[in-house]
């Protein structure tokens, strides 16, 4: 199918869970309204919370209508073989794509009031950093306590990509079934100039690693 | 009566009461408080993000494994970070969940919980080699360069405590679990002390006990009136649902120190300080929730705080 064409809905990666046409119209409609929610909380915490970058724009071509959210739970991560789809997925995206199209939510119970919650969330992200930087993981990601994304968060870690041009919602539990990893890496990369464009090395001084405070 | 003969009678007496009350006698201790001498890891650097296990050297070095980072990292006595190694894999000084350390006079001694075996480093964190293990490893503890204790996680041979020597040859054994306990059920934490006994804290069960080293179970208390943790049935399995304790560790002056777990008042920072008879003698509560305790050779207490992101040392303050 021609990708300019105007795809069903769909609501699951995988056949079986499909659902009926006017009831996939109305979970969309429902969910395309959360993530709206929500995306707008992440996007105006992420874009106070992320430094300019002189060398590459702020936001890249597409990066309006086509997102991807990893959720994930810290305490996954003592899980070792829950990591290697997630490590396998952040080496199948480029470095480019990570940055402007993908955000981690980190998804962790908060407890004992807005005090300890805050400071639970900046543990949560502290963890990360240590992660991140010793993956050379590109994307930011955000501590979220909310039900919406621990919702999806049954286990492990969940892929969500969302794009309202196209009306779908997708959902991907790790591990991945085959060709999903190619699906997700498809699907980012033809939302943007081309796929050239994301896989240029770093601008000059940039060592891979995201700076330590990104997220503070 | 005259003055002197009743001052005599006075002396008896309370000699005869500390005897035969712990809480007088040789380690009386009434009240225990923390005086912090260190706090290494905070929100804003990157000297810690999620330790596991710590030790502390002869010299006051402070090593510690980082499972965020797939480190093991040396600190000078202040608290500054000196070496790192490791990163994630499966290779020699490679980790993939990096658990438990002890350190002898030279060496430390880590475990990845996957792996059956010790991993050796020397005080320069260079990695010299990897000490077999016949079952994956629940706890650890350094006897000597050249000898350790590990609690063994194996199906066929459950609940033992095996004393390996640098080949990995098993020296001696304590069998110390009832048999049809449940999966992970005679899970424990465990120490030694100068005289070669062993402490036991049992991890899902309201058990401490002391046994010999020749595998005599001494004594068996429990410290919550023998409440029963939760218990899980996943298909013909039961498995633990809360734990009681959390660890256990000797303070250098004949304490026996075991951190509660779920069923304590505050979970993961009431710690019960025993006598070697297994007496209870006194509790004091942590700062923050801590998943040990460590005692380096000079008694300071090492325990997390920030969820793991801290590494506090204190001083206790006897009473």
């Amino acid at each position: 199918m021609n990708r300019n064409e105007e795809a069903p809905p769909t609501v699951s990666g995988s056949p079986a869970g499909r659902l009926s046409r006017r009831r996939a119209r109305l979970l969309i409609f429902v969910c395309a309204a959360a993530l709206a929610v929500v995306s707008l909380g992440l996007l105006s915490r992420m874009s106070s919370a992320v430094p300019p970058n002189k060398n590459r724009p702020e936001t890249a071509p597409g990066m309006d209508r086509c997102r991807c959210w990893v959720l994930m739970d810290i305490e996954s991560f003592y899980c070792a073989p829950c990591l290697e789809p997630l490590l396998d997925l952040c080496r199948a995206l480029p470095a480019r794509v990570q940055e402007d199209r993908v955000l981690g939510v980190l998804v962790y119970e908060a407890a004992g009031g807005s005090e300890r919650s805050e400071l639970r969330s900046r543990i949560v992200l502290k963890k990360w950093q240590g992660f991140r930087k010793t993956h050379g993981i590109r994307f930011p990601a955000v501590a979220d306590t909310g039900p919406f994304f621990r919702g999806f968060l049954k286990d492990g870690i969940v892929v969500l990509l969302a794009h309202e041009g196209r009306n779908v919602l997708l959902s991907y539990s790790l591990p991945l079934q085959a060709g999903q990893l190619d699906e997700i890496v498809e699907i980012l990369l033809d939302r943007a100039e081309g796929p050239e464009s994301f896989s240029r090395p770093p601008p000059s001084g940039d060592d891979g690693t995201a700076p330590a405070d990104e997220l503070e | 009566m005259n003055r002197p003969r009743w001052m005599l009678w006075l002396s008896l007496l309370a000699i005869f009461l500390g005897a035969a009350r712990p809480g007088l006698g040789k380690d009386a201790v009434s009240r225990i408080t923390l005086k912090e001498v260190l706090s290494i890891g905070a929100l804003d650097d990157e000297a810690l993000f999620q330790w596991t296990g710590v030790a502390a050297d002869p010299d006051g070095f402070i090593y510690v494994l980082d499972a965020m980072d797939y480190s093991l990292k040396k600190f000078d006595p202040r608290g500054a970070l000196v070496k790192k190694t490791g990163r994630r894999g499966q290779g020699p000084g490679e980790f993939m969940v990096p658990r438990l350390l002890d350190a002898s006079s030279n060496f430390l001694f880590a475990t990845d919980q996957n792996v059956a075996g010790v991993y050796v480093f020397d005080r320069e964190l260079n990695f010299i080699k990897k000490i077999p293990c016949p079952a994956l490893i629940a706890h650890l503890k350094a006897l000597g360069d050249d000898l350790v204790a590990v609690a063994s996680m194996s199906f066929q041979e459950p609940g033992r405590i095996l004393v390996l020597n640098g080949e990995g040859k098993v020296l001696s054994e304590i069998a110390y679990a009832d048999k049809n306990a449940g999966v992970l059920m005679d899970s424990i934490s465990f120490v030694p002390d100068a005289e070669g006994m062993f402490y036991l804290a049992y991890l899902f069960q309201d058990r401490i006990e002391k046994w010999s080293p020749d595998g005599k179970r001494l004594w068996s208390r429990n410290l919550f009136g023998g409440k029963k943790a939760e218990t899980k049935k996943i298909s013909s399995f039961t498995v633990p649902g809360e734990t009681c304790f959390k660890d256990i560790a000797m303070d250098g002056r004949g304490h026996v120190l075991v951190l509660g777990g779920r069923l304590a008042k505050a979970p993961g920072r009431t710690v019960f300080v025993l006598n070697t008879e297994g007496e209870l003698l006194t509790t004091f509560t942590l700062p923050d929730t801590s998943h040990c305790l460590y005692f380096d050779r000079g008694r300071s207490l090492y325990v997390r705080a920030n969820d793991g992101i801290t590494l506090k040392k204190y001083r206790i303050l006897y009473e």
